[in-house]
């Protein structure tokens, strides 16, 4: 299979996902303590949900590391779909990296709180992913 | 079939064997068999083993999602060879210690088994990169 230019692209997706990973498990692991997290989180035992513990950034890099997860479904399927279509072209892969900017501004946007733009932000990422889902749908 | 791809699809396989974990232990308990049948409409209190394995496939989705990623990448730019297939299986074994590490308990294990197969992830996507 031919490498097309969106698979770097989601390879690069990847890593920031993982990135976000670290940003918001390091926090957090600070505020909760170990014995907390390395438990199994038994509800019973937590008293209140892990999450409503944290500090409101750490809350907040957790809601974008939630939501990366549901745009890089999205995004994963368009890449996929696009290399086995072999409908990647030039635009698709400015979507592709259009995306990724979306996606790493989208991090200190929701830490920030920068309203409206974490939104605007958002909804860039997700027009880019619609729009290679449509290339690789159309005939 | 390169060895990202097919760890890949034993991953998925595992996943559908986690996704019936926490109903096994939902239908040991009272009531528990007409909950899991019905609409779900009212909420009900999982029981600790329920819970736990529930916790351990929400992780799975999330970090399967990762690994599809990273195999799908390996795939396509042409870095499938021994060292990412080595990661890959390490990956799923990490994956499947993870299951009995959550619903035992065993701490500080889970934590260090789920970091040895995000580490995993990573180490291929940045093979993917090169």
């Amino acid at each position: 299979m031919d490498p097309i230019p969106e698979a770097r692209v989601l390879a690069l997706a990847g890593l920031l996902q993982a990135a976000q990973y670290v940003l918001m498990s390091v926090p957090a692991n600070l505020e909760l303590g170990t014995a907390k997290t390395l438990s199994p989180r038994d509800p019973g035992r937590l008293g209140r949900p892990l999450m409503e513990q944290v500090s409101p950034v750490t809350g907040r890099l957790a809601r974008a590391l939630d939501n990366h997860f549901e745009g890089l479904i999205l995004f994963t399927l368009a890449v996929v779909a696009l290399a086995l279509t072999g409908a990647s072209n030039g635009f698709t892969a400015f979507c592709a990296w259009t995306y990724l900017a979306a996606r790493v501004l989208y991090v200190p946007a929701y830490a920030l709180g920068l309203v409206p733009w974490r939104s605007l932000v958002w909804a860039t990422g997700f027009a880019a992913t619609v729009a290679m889902i449509a290339v690789a749908a159309l005939p | 079939m390169t060895q990202p791809l097919l760890v890949l699809i034993l991953a998925a396989l595992l996943q559908m064997a986690q996704m019936l974990i926490p109903g096994y232990y939902m239908t040991r308990t009272p009531g528990g068999r007409a909950w899991n049948a019905s609409p779900r409409d009212a909420d009900r209190k999982p029981g600790i083993e329920e819970g736990r394995a529930a916790r351990a496939f929400e992780n799975h989705d999330r970090n399967l999602l990762l690994f599809a990623i990273a195999a799908f990448a390996i795939h396509v730019t042409g870095q499938a060879n021994g060292w990412t297939g080595f990661l890959a299986w390490v990956y799923l074994l990490a994956r499947v210690l993870y299951v009995p590490a959550y619903i035992l308990g065993w701490v500080p294990w889970r934590s260090l088994i789920w970091m040895v197969s995000f580490a995993a992830i990573g180490l291929l996507l940045l093979a993917a990169l090169v």
